[in-house]
């Protein structure tokens, strides 16, 4: 991402949980984060759609993103949240299974997606973020959310 | 200069407009002078205004046309296709012109061009030569030639106001009446102040002895005082006016240093004024001048004066030009207020309370109201797109070598900006498959024993909500049996389908996808979109489309649109855990239907309704969220598009709603069945069903394959 010069550059980034895994988004394209909340199904659309919610008068659809990533369904908990991220000009609710907390990462700590794990699909994967010993990856949202293909989890993470 | 260039747009759109509409008048009838006039007078204005606006061009072009149309107007030359269709070149390049205003140097050599054809034409038909480009500009659009011609008017003491002709038919009427028209002209002195109070002062006076109907210079340019020291007035004088007082009363206002009012007698539609009645100090030789162009605009006649002008003169003070985004905006923001007026009358009602009860109604009441009030912004009549047809027509037939009379009715009828503005296309389409495929040649059309000319049909009219256009032309009409072949040849349907088709279903396959019913692609119509493309677009505004035909007598389309987009009324229904919207045009009825009533035939449930066979379908089921549960009695809420008729079971009836349409995201491709979502007055998000989808062929059954995947 970031050249290494630049180490005073600082990003932020919502940090959240599927499975055991932790993934990133840049704080710039998160525009609130709700408590799960009812959503109307949305027949005849993509699996991995759960509905739609309403969000102060505007409707806005929510991904169930362990569904996309063809992950069992999971319970819903207290933990369970919707981050609502813009794409494109519009808004979109992603369904995820815990928000952690907000990361500041200086931008040297972001690595480009590395290229040579088997089966991990690098389109997928804006980069990874480093943090002590934890490892955050950084979806490429845009891409995850308008192509219609299957992804397992395997393909956005960096686990053999 | 740019704040009027929309304003010039505008007007200019109109003239082209106007002269498009008289051309096409003037090729069916070469003896209506009246149109060539009205052109004449459009391409002056257009010229006067252009060149007010500094596009030269655009001048120049229709200086030319101008020309051409005076000595059409003579009779030197006379008026035929070739001339119309030269004509209509020159139309559309400063149609071109106007649509790309910035850069108009591009224009130059096309311009060039079409000058020497303009020239050529009337050059070669007589020798006379073409008016200068300087002296022509006079019209009322130029102020700056108004000035320059107001300097040497000086001379006369007299400045007469250019009348249009409009105008001298109110002065006409009004003489005939016994009602006289003065000309007042009120001289300030040297020097004065306050030129536009003074000004307006003496316009206060005048107008107590009756109506002004017209100003020089303008009141506008009055209020700016873009004036020396005269200004001139056109009274229609009550009956009563004593010109000695009102002469009185002008100079008793201060600085006013001389009035002269004479009375207008007017021939033959051309005025003239006599010599001044009373001449305060006693001003030499103040005659009228003739009015310079009056034996051109004089001989207007009265009917078309009157049919064109009121649209050319829209009081500026009268309308307000508004941004469309600025509109929605608005539109938008009335959207949620009424979807909060719901919430808050629901909250409302858990109180009991009589002076909140009250005060919400009047609440409701104003809120309606203001909706409605909101929604009529946004119409616009249905004629702004009805105005390209003609020429389309004309063009067409041309081309395809058909002689079709295009009739249109009901252009005035208003509805929603939105659905003006996407109508078009399809409308297009249907009309370019009545020219190609509807109306047969003449040749043919003489064997059956049909009138030469084609007719075409094309109808706007309000029924109900809904706004009905119709295409009806009185061609070959559809063949069921070839439709039915084509049908097959195209894997649509089964031959073993097909035989037992009845007729009225066989038509209606042309409107599925990957059926075309042209034998030959011609360029017209073969431009790849089918019947299904006009369908899908007309289902997309929520309307339907309709196919009537009788064979050898012609075909008629009947498009019904919804009145507006953004809000409609809806009966909520419940099935399963969900509530869903059902708009109220495509019901027709509610009915409680007990088990007995309900048989099966092939695996499909139905009942009979007033001897009429009603499929049924458990609407949880056809949207995958349930199954079908047996009951003692079943809700069943009839449903109709175009004419497909079915029932749909739900578990509850829970009463009609009117409902803000939201569209659904750009993320979700479009569901058939589902025409968008609205949120409730308790904050959730419920669908709104799109009926014509659902009953679309082979389609109920839209979320089984998804809800159980």
């Amino acid at each position: 991402m970031a050249s290494n010069n630049e180490a005073v550059a600082e990003v932020q980034m919502v940090a959240f949980k599927l499975e055991k895994e932790e993934f990133a988004v840049d704080i710039h394209q998160v525009r609130e984060v709700l408590k799960m909340t009812r959503v109307t199904p949305l027949p005849q659309s993509a699996h991995y759609i759960e509905g739609l919610i309403n969000l102060r008068g505007e409707v806005i659809p929510v991904v169930d993103l362990r569904k996309r990533f063809e992950l069992p369904e999971g319970e819903r908990s207290e933990q369970t949240r919707i981050i609502i991220v813009e794409i494109q000009d519009s808004n979109v609710g992603l369904i995820v299974d815990s928000v952690t907390e907000v990361l500041r990462f200086s931008s040297s700590a972001i690595q480009p997606p590395p290229a040579r794990i088997a089966g991990t699909r690098t389109d997928l994967i804006k980069g990874v973020g480093k943090v002590e010993e934890r490892l955050l990856i950084i979806l490429n949202l845009e891409r995850i959310l308008t192509t219609e293909e299957i992804i397992s989890l395997e393909e956005v993470t960096l686990s053999k | 200069m740019e704040e009027y260039r929309d304003l010039f747009l505008a007007e200019a759109q109109e003239y082209l407009q106007n002269m498009t509409d008289c051309m096409l008048e003037l090729e069916k009838d070469p003896t209506a002078t009246e149109n060539l006039t009205e052109m004449f007078r459009a391409a002056h204005s257009l010229k006067g205004m252009s060149g007010t606006m500094g596009y030269e061009l655009i001048m120049k072009l229709t200086h030319e046309m101008e020309n051409l149309l005076d000595k059409l107007r003579s009779g030197e030359i006379s008026v035929g296709t070739d001339l119309v269709n030269l004509l209509f070149e020159a139309v559309d390049l400063v149609q071109v012109m106007i649509n790309d205003l910035d850069n108009q140097k591009n224009f130059s050599s096309d311009v060039q061009a079409l000058e020497k054809k303009l020239q050529g034409w009337y050059e070669s038909a007589g020798k006379e030569e073409s008016r200068p480009l300087e002296k022509g500009i006079d019209g009322e659009n130029s102020p700056e030639d108004q000035e320059t011609e107001r300097d040497a008017a000086a001379k006369d003491a007299f400045i007469k106001a250019e009348l249009n002709e409009f105008e001298k038919e109110m002065l006409k009427d009004a003489a005939s009446r016994g009602e006289n028209s003065y000309h007042i002209n009120v001289w300030l002195r040297e020097g004065s102040l306050l030129k536009s109070v003074r000004s307006y002062m003496v316009y206060k006076v005048i107008e107590k002895h009756g109506e002004i109907v017209k100003t020089y210079p303008s009141m506008q340019a009055m209020e700016e005082e873009k004036f020396d020291r005269d200004f001139s007035f056109l009274l229609l004088g009550k009956p009563d006016l004593d010109i000695n007082e009102l002469e009185k009363s002008i100079k008793g206002i201060a600085e006013v240093e001389k009035v002269i009012i004479s009375s207008l007698f007017l021939e033959d539609g051309s005025e003239k004024a006599a010599p001044p009645l009373q001449e305060a100090q006693g001003t030499a030789g103040a005659n009228a001048r003739e009015k310079r162009n009056g034996d051109q605009g004089g001989a207007v006649s009265s009917q078309v004066a009157k049919k064109v002008q009121p649209s050319l003169n829209r009081s500026s003070e009268k309308t307000v030009r508004v941004e469309t985004a600025k509109l929605d905006a608005l539109v938008n923001l009335v959207g949620e207020l009424i979807i909060n007026r719901t919430r808050v009358l629901e909250l409302g009602k858990q109180f009991k309370n009589e002076n909140l009860e009250a005060s919400l109604e009047q609440l409701e009441r104003v809120t309606t109201e203001l909706q409605s009030a909101v929604m009529t912004l946004r119409m616009v009549p249905i004629k702004q797109v009805f105005d390209r047809f003609p020429r389309m027509v004309r063009d067409l037939s041309q081309e395809r070598g058909k002689e079709i009379e295009l009739i249109i009715s009901g252009e005035e009828t208003e509805l929603d900006r939105t659905i003006v503005n996407q109508i078009g296309d399809p409308l297009v389409h249907l009309l370019r498959n009545a020219v190609d495929h509807g109306i047969e040649d003449e040749e043919e059309r003489k064997r059956k024993g049909k009138r030469p000319v084609g007719t075409i049909h094309l109808e706007a009219h309000h029924e109900g909500s809904h706004v009905v256009v119709s295409v009806e032309d009185d061609g070959s009409g559809i063949d069921p049996e070839k439709v039915k072949e084509k049908a097959v040849q195209k894997n649509i349907i089964t031959r073993e389908e097909a035989e037992v088709m009845e007729a009225d279903e066989a038509i209606r396959l042309i409107f599925r996808s990957g059926f075309s019913t042209s034998a030959e692609v011609t360029d017209i119509s073969g431009r790849g979109v089918g019947m299904d493309v006009v369908k899908t677009s007309i289902e997309a505004l929520n309307g339907t489309v309709e196919v009537k035909s009788e064979q050898g007598k012609g075909s008629k389309f009947i498009l019904r649109l919804p009145l507006t987009l953004a809000i409609i009324r809806t009966l909520m229904v419940r099935a399963g855990e969900e509530v869903f919207a059902i708009p109220i045009e495509a019901i027709r009825e509610n009915l409680f239907v007990e088990p007995h009533e309900i048989r099966t035939i092939q695996q499909g449930k139905v009942i009979t309704l007033r001897e009429e066979v009603l499929p049924l379908y458990c609407l949880k089921e056809e949207l995958g969220m349930g199954f079908f549960e047996e009951q003692e009695v079943y809700p069943v809420v009839v449903v109709q598009a175009g004419e497909k008729k079915a029932g749909f079971i739900v578990d509850e009836l829970m009463g009609q709603q009117e409902v803000v349409i939201k569209s659904l995201s750009s993320f979700i491709n479009d569901i058939k069945g589902v025409a968008g979502a609205t949120v409730l007055g308790d904050g959730r998000v419920t669908l709104i069903l799109d009926i014509a989808g659902l009953l679309e062929d082979g389609r109920v059954n839209v979320g089984k394959e998804n809800f159980n995947h």
